[in-house]
């Protein structure tokens, strides 16, 4: 018999005896085979894993190529509209030259503290601003409230280092505004503490559910493209206009501080129409 | 078919023997390892089915007469006789010094491998003393090498008798 034979048939005698010992001792030879399985069946689920894990990793960098690819058409599509309005800039400017047009400044705003609000009265709904100490002398009156999410009213009187302020829910308030995807323009008023209507918009207005409102400029107080709200709900509230719904930007309920616009509103004699035009 | 037969008349003989020490003198009996000596001393001349076959055997014939478990001694055994076997054909064994050596370290492999299943296995408490592994591979090389040394002066005694014989035949 050759060598190689003789080895294998000394490996076959050594596993037969060692199984005719394990069967004598059961209980312990299925200790030993945990003790054998439990690496083994780590081994198998570390490999499993590692395979999902790769696969996941191909999926995911598939996933990241194509998204890439995606942003990398839209960053193309964003780099042609900016060149395009810079274009559009440059040429407003010197048309803007030629005509002696001056575009509206920048806006220069004072921060204040809100000291006291009463956004749910029915008779008037009001926030009071206390001034820094370098503004307290100035008068505030008529000038635009904001803050960093909108439109918060306008400031009514002030003094004494204070500065009331009409919230844009008031009765009372009213805000020059416009629908921001069809700049069509109405009027913004206080209907209730936590709703807007939005008026005069004829019936045949192209106004959805979703559309941003904001400020038109028209109304000699507000600078235009401050935001109010977002329209909730439209129904033909007339035989002329619809009825919308409009809820604020800003939240009346989370207020801390506020920005006051230094810009000088219209003077009342061209508002109240004192300079004898109309009359 | 002449050297299975020797085998197994000293297979007997050492059943014999470590039977009747272990009922006469059951310490004595432990001191040498008369199954691994007799496979080791057949490995040495045989090839390597031999020592297959011939540890094999040995220790089926062990297990049988001690009472641990069925196989313990066997496997030890066939693993030893095997090792031997396949050692012999490398090396010179003709040298009773190389021979002693293998002896030793096969009672030795023999010892490891014994008290490394009953741990395993969990069958007894084994509280394994070198020194006492030590002195069975030395005290059962050295009756190996007694063996070998007397099996060498009966050869020659043999045969200078056998020539003796072949003289006187011829002188007539």
């Amino acid at each position: 018999m050759s060598e190689r034979r003789v080895a294998i048939l000394f490996g076959g005698v050594v596993v037969a005896l060692l199984a005719l010992l394990t069967v004598q001792e059961p209980q312990r030879a299925g200790d030993l085979a945990l003790w054998v399985e439990g690496p083994v069946k780590q081994f198998v689920a570390a490999v499993g894993e590692t395979v999902d894990r790769v696969r996941r990793g191909r999926a995911a960098r598939a996933e990241l190529e194509r998204e890439n690819v995606e942003l990398r058409g839209r960053l193309r599509e964003i780099e042609a509209a900016y060149a395009a309005s810079v274009g559009a800039r440059l040429e407003s400017d010197l048309v803007s030259k030629q005509l002696r047009y001056e575009p509206p400044e920048d806006a220069d705003l004072l921060l204040a503290d809100v000291v006291y609000v009463d956004h749910h009265s029915l008779n008037r709904r009001t926030a009071i601003l206390r001034l820094p100490a370098g503004a307290r002398r100035e008068d505030w009156s008529r000038r635009p409230v904001t803050t960093a999410e909108g439109l918060l009213g306008r400031v009514v009187s002030s003094g004494a280092g204070y500065a009331r302020v009409l919230l844009v829910t008031d009765r009372d308030s009213s805000v020059g505004a416009m629908v921001e995807r069809t700049r069509r323009q109405g009027i913004v008023r206080g209907v209730d503490p936590a709703a807007l209507s939005l008026m005069f918009l004829p019936l045949q207005v192209d106004v959805q559910r979703g559309d941003r409102v904001i400020t038109a400029g028209i109304d000699g107080f507000f600078p235009r493209g401050i935001p109010i709200g977002t329209i909730t709900s439209v129904e033909s509230g007339g035989d002329l206009f619809h009825a919308i719904r409009v809820v604020p930007s800003v939240d009346l309920g989370s207020l801390s501080h506020a920005y006051i616009w230094r810009r000088d509103p219209v003077p009342e004699v061209y508002m109240d129409g004192g300079d004898g035009v109309g009359r | 078919m002449a050297s299975a037969g020797r085998f197994a008349g000293a297979l007997a003989a050492v059943a014999l023997v470590e039977v009747l020490l272990g009922e006469v003198l059951p310490a004595a009996a432990n001191v040498v390892e008369l199954f691994v000596l007799l496979v080791i001393l057949t490995s040495l001349r045989g090839n390597s089915l031999h020592g297959l076959t011939g540890g094999l055997a040995a220790g089926l014939v062990q297990d049988t007469l001690t009472a641990s478990l069925f196989g313990l001694h066997s496997l030890a055994c066939c693993v030893v006789g095997y090792a031997v076997a396949r050692a012999s054909q490398r090396i010179l064994t003709n040298q009773r010094m190389v021979a002693g050596l293998l002896i030793a370290v096969g009672v030795m492999v023999h010892q490891v491998l014994v008290i490394g299943l009953l741990t395993v296995l969990d069958i007894a408490d084994v509280d394994p003393d070198v020194l006492v592994v030590l002195s069975r591979a030395l005290l059962t090389s050295a009756a190996g090498l007694a063996y070998l040394w007397l099996a060498g002066r009966l050869r020659e005694w043999a045969v200078r008798r056998r020539t003796l014989a072949a003289r006187r035949v011829r002188s007539k």
